[in-house]
């Protein structure tokens, strides 16, 4: 069928050459009597049954290009003097009814122009012309002939045939019935048999009719009173008197395209009643609205919101006709209604961003129309649209959304999947927009939202690690939003965070809690910053509470409870410079050293973790001296017993600032630690001469405590001794270790040296 | 060639990091947000404890340089403890600083710089922004990005930009207060 189509097509265009080249020849040697007989030839192939209407298209548009040139010519025959109502006559010899109505109405259009008579008199005896052609395809196209030749030739307000050749009325009944005609012409194209076949064919051919609207949107005279009053009427009848749903959608679109929103701004009114009421029920009422919502809300935001608002109430008369949408018995797919009233959202959140009570209204429906539905309704497709519906507002609104009551309704028709997606969503847009979280109310209700992240539901689905990661990390940020002015409410409001973390299971305490701990140290902080100490809340409540998430976290990562302890420290250390919670912290600290022993087994980490064990204590003064030396001795043991020699007596050296620091001043047990490493170093050097590099660091550490603890010159000598002793052996096979001995023990020298030169006194003694 | 360094204008780097995000901090403040965008600077070096793998990813679309070391929270294990980074006749080293004993303390890490050889220590750990010259050689801190939790004091947002010269580094000490600081210092080469 397609390669015959393709045969009939190149058969009949090249007839259309042939004749037109005939045509064109005669033309040229004003033979117009054989002009015409081509062109009647040329014009007859228009007359076939054969082609589809895609195909008769493009016929059709080579012979209008070949019509132009007869135009002109007739043009040119006018005014060199030819009669008009001749040439009128003449054309009507064509014996074919086809050929003879095209140069019929090529010649009335060029006679319109000569203003001999009225232009309504010809374009109204031409429409009663036309009508003799009855075939849909043929009598389709003729009439689109018709329009495309009489563009310019309208009695419109303004044009030159106005007056004498009719008026605006006339003009627009010219093109309304030509529309009519079309329409009912296209609508006999559907037949009865091979429905989406005729369906596509008609949808190929939709431009002829759309250009008679676009056509009547052109006229100067159709000001906004004309069109309400004369022009949309008449388009609304040919619409409804339809009753075909392909007409009724492709005319209502192009009503809404080709005017201009101030238009339907003036006329929503009708065009929605129109829609939700007397249109065929196959009619896709949904994306008329939502191309309207479309095209308003862009105009709202481009212009003045106030004429928007002030004019007419856009959103009640959406919504009025939404919701009778909604509640009539009519058989609109749910999916379709559900879609429907996302776009209704959209559109009231662009043109009235602040307003609330609109949303929950929108919302208010929304549940109404998914109570009425049966589980099975909710397809993927509907359950996508009900997350989008959660989460829209949130990007423009604040969290008081999260307080309107029909919320919560709406989740319980989402399955687990749906649901998380609703309060990743919903954390997501609180993180984004920095939303602070101030006020209990909304914070429970958020919490409610964002259950599903919180716990694990009876529906719940396994995910990937990474997004499970992802999502708890997402939790845990939205704890740092919380804050108030009053800090007994933001510390209400976190303890309701922390209430629902407690019900987590320990892989999603992993990261809400660290998160909850740190907010409490901020919390303590910040009430030590206060002028004037709140009452209700103790320091003594929070500490309790801190060590008791940090406890929960210690089975399962040990690594983590003992950093969090270490910080925990810090945070007392900060608030309580009087040792009021000495013994508390004396046991934090207890329990950092027992976690160190017995928790971690990496000896690698335990190095790490030592230096900054001691760091930690290295700074506090919340624990008087006894207990301090007790702690401080337990790490400098644990400092003893590490793994290799070298980490002992480097963990032994650096206990030393444990002891001596901004608060503590001890300088026997400094000069205890010195031995102690020196010790270690002398068992170790025997064997290893590249342990000379320990006792470089130690020489470093001496030097620290120059100006503040005083040693034996011998003693430092004895170590330079051993140094110069056993560094030709160290450095003898030039690997890795030794290069850093050797840059080590230049940079010391450099620094002695230095600091001799300033005249330092204590260094002035030393032989390097 | 790497060495030659027009006087008027020098490469850029970016010091920033202990962001703790989620542990101890939401998001990067806004205000720094808006300032650190990709292709402004031709290195990154970041302190480490990011926190998070989505701001991980962000330092590395800031510059085709970024230099990221291991924090005490960072559980990533394929992330180096320290890095070395030669920029022009200047010797970087990068390490976190909670390896250090006492932490902060200006004689202990310069002893760390002297190990290393480097002319500037890049190092965190207290969330405090600090610039300190000890001897002939500089210690930098680029503070906390986000103002989280450091132990010591309510903690301000802050990072650094240094401009590379051939004889000196000018750095931009960018702090958060209300509306964002910049205070200025040079550091000139001393050999």
């Amino acid at each position: 069928m397609e390669e015959d189509q393709e045969k009939y097509l190149e058969d009949a265009r090249k007839v259309v050459k042939e004749q037109a080249y005939f045509m064109r020849a005669s033309l040229e040697k004003a033979q117009l009597k054989d002009a015409l007989r081509y062109s009647s030839a040329m014009l007859s192939e228009l007359k076939t049954s054969l082609l589809s209407p895609r195909n008769y298209y493009i016929l059709f548009m080579q012979v209008f290009d070949e019509m132009r040139i007869l135009e002109n010519y007739f043009k040119e025959e006018y005014r060199r003097g030819r009669k008009m109502p001749d040439l009128y006559e003449s054309v009507q010899h064509a014996t074919y009814v086809i050929p003879r109505l095209y140069l019929l109405i090529t010649v009335g259009s060029v006679f319109i122009q000569t203003h001999e008579i009225g232009a309504k008199v010809i374009l109204l005896d031409l429409l009663e012309c036309i009508k003799a052609i009855q075939h849909p395809l043929r009598g389709l196209f003729i009439r689109y002939y018709f329009l495309k030749l009489c563009k310019d030739r309208l009695p419109d307000t303004g044009s030159e045939y106005e007056g004498a050749g009719g008026n605006i009325d006339d003009a627009i009944e010219i093109i309304i019935r030509n529309l009519s005609e079309m329409n009912k012409l296209w609508i006999r194209m559907q037949g009865s048999k091979e429905k989406s076949k005729r369906e596509r064919e008609r949808m190929d051919l939709k431009v002829t009719i759309g250009e008679n609207v676009t056509r009547l949107s052109n006229l100067e005279g159709v000001s906004l009173d004309t069109y309400k009053a004369k022009v949309l009427p008449k388009i609304i009848d040919i619409i409804t008197s339809s009753k075909d749903a392909i007409s009724q959608t492709y005319l209502m679109d192009c009503t809404i395209q080709a005017f201009p929103d101030e238009y339907h701004l003036q006329t929503l009114q009708e065009l929605l009643k129109v829609c939700t009421t007397q249109l065929e029920p196959t009619v896709d009422i949904k994306n008329i609205f939502i191309n309207l919502m479309g095209r308003l809300a862009d105009f709202a935001l481009n212009n003045d919101m106030g004429t928007f608002n002030s004019e007419v109430d856009i959103y009640s008369m959406f919504k009025q006709n939404i919701d009778k949408m909604l509640d009539s018995n009519s058989q609109i797919e749910f999916k379709n209604l559900l879609d429907l009233q996302v776009a209704f959202l959209n559109f009231t959140l662009r043109c009235y961003p602040s307003n609330s009570e609109y949303v929950n209204d929108i919302l208010k429906s929304c549940c109404r129309l998914c109570e009425r539905q049966n589980e099975t309704d909710f397809t993927e497709e509907c359950q996508k649209n009900i997350v989008k519906f959660l989460a829209m507002p949130l990007d423009t609104m604040s969290l008081s959304i999260l307080t309107m009551n029909e919320y919560p309704n709406l989740m319980k028709h989402l399955p687990f999947q749906k649901r998380r997606q609703v309060a990743i969503k919903i954390c997501q847009a609180v993180v984004n927009l920095n939303q602070v979280i101030e006020d209990l109310k909304i914070t429970e209700e958020l919490l409610k939202f964002i259950s599903p992240l919180l716990i694990t539901q009876n529906d719940y689905v396994e995910i990937p690690e990474n997004e499970f990661e992802e999502e708890q990390q997402l939790v845990a940020r939205t704890v740092h939003l919380v804050s108030n002015q009053d800090l007994s409410i933001q510390n209400t409001i976190l303890q309701k965070f922390i209430a629902k973390f407690k019900l987590g299971d320990v892989n999603r305490q992993k990261y809400t809690y660290p998160a909850a701990i740190f907010a409490l140290f901020k919390l303590v902080q910040q009430i030590a910053g206060q002028t004037e100490r709140q009452q209700e809340i103790s320091y003594k409540a929070l500490f309790d509470q801190i060590k008791e998430l940090i406890e929960v976290l210690q089975g399962n990562f040990p690594e983590l409870a003992l950093k969090l302890y270490l910080n925990f420290l810090l945070c007392i250390n900060t608030v309580d410079q009087t040792q009021e919670f000495d013994e508390f912290s004396y046991d934090i600290g207890t329990q950092i050293i027992t976690i160190f022993q017995d928790e971690i087994g990496d000896s690698n980490l335990k190095v790490t973790l030592l230096n900054q064990i001691m760091s930690t204590f290295a700074q506090l003064n919340c624990i008087n001296p006894e207990n301090f030396d007790t702690l401080a001795g337990n790490a400098t043991q644990q400092a003893a017993k590490l793994l290799k020699k070298n980490e002992q007596a480097i963990g032994v050296l650096n206990s030393t600032h444990m002891f001596y620091n901004r608060y503590q001043k001890n300088a026997q047990r400094v000069q205890e630690c010195f031995k102690k490493a020196l010790k270690i170093a002398n068992q170790s050097i025997g064997n290893n001469p590249k342990f000379v590099y320990v006792f470089i660091q130690i020489l470093n550490k001496y030097f620290y405590f120059f100006e503040q603890v005083e040693f034996k010159e011998a003693e430092i000598q004895e170590v330079i001794k051993i140094i110069n002793e056993k560094l030709p052996k160290a450095l003898s096979d030039n690997d890795e270790q030794s290069k850093k001995i050797k840059i080590l023990w230049t940079a010391t020298q450099e620094l002695v040296k230095e600091r001799k030169r300033r005249s330092i006194q204590a260094y002035q003694q030393i032989n390097i | 060639m790497a060495d030659e360094y027009d006087e008027e204008f020098g490469e850029l780097g970016l010091v920033i990091g202990d962001f703790n995000i989620p542990s101890r901090a939401s998001d990067l403040p806004l205000q720094f947000k808006e300032l650190l965008v990709p292709n402004k600077v031709q290195y990154v070096f970041c302190t480490g404890n990011v926190g998070n793998s989505e701001t991980t990813d962000w330092l590395k679309t800031l510059s085709g340089n970024t230099h990221i070391v291991k924090g005490d929270f960072d559980e990533a294990k394929d992330i180096p403890e320290t890095k070395i980074i030669q920029i022009g006749s200047w010797r970087l080293a990068l390490v976190h600083g909670h390896q250090v004993v006492p932490a902060g303390d200006d004689e202990a890490l310069y002893t760390f710089l002297r190990e290393l050889e480097a002319d500037v220590l890049v190092t965190g750990h207290t969330g405090v922004a600090k610039v300190s010259a000890v001897e002939k050689k500089y210690i930098i801190n680029p503070g906390s990005a986000t103002g989280g939790f450091n132990g010591l004091q309510q903690s301000i947002p802050s990072f650094l930009i240094l401009e590379f010269k051939k004889e000196k580094i000018q750095v931009f000490i960018y702090t958060l207060d209300g509306e964002v600081k910049i205070d200025k210092q040079e550091l000139p080469l001393q050999k």
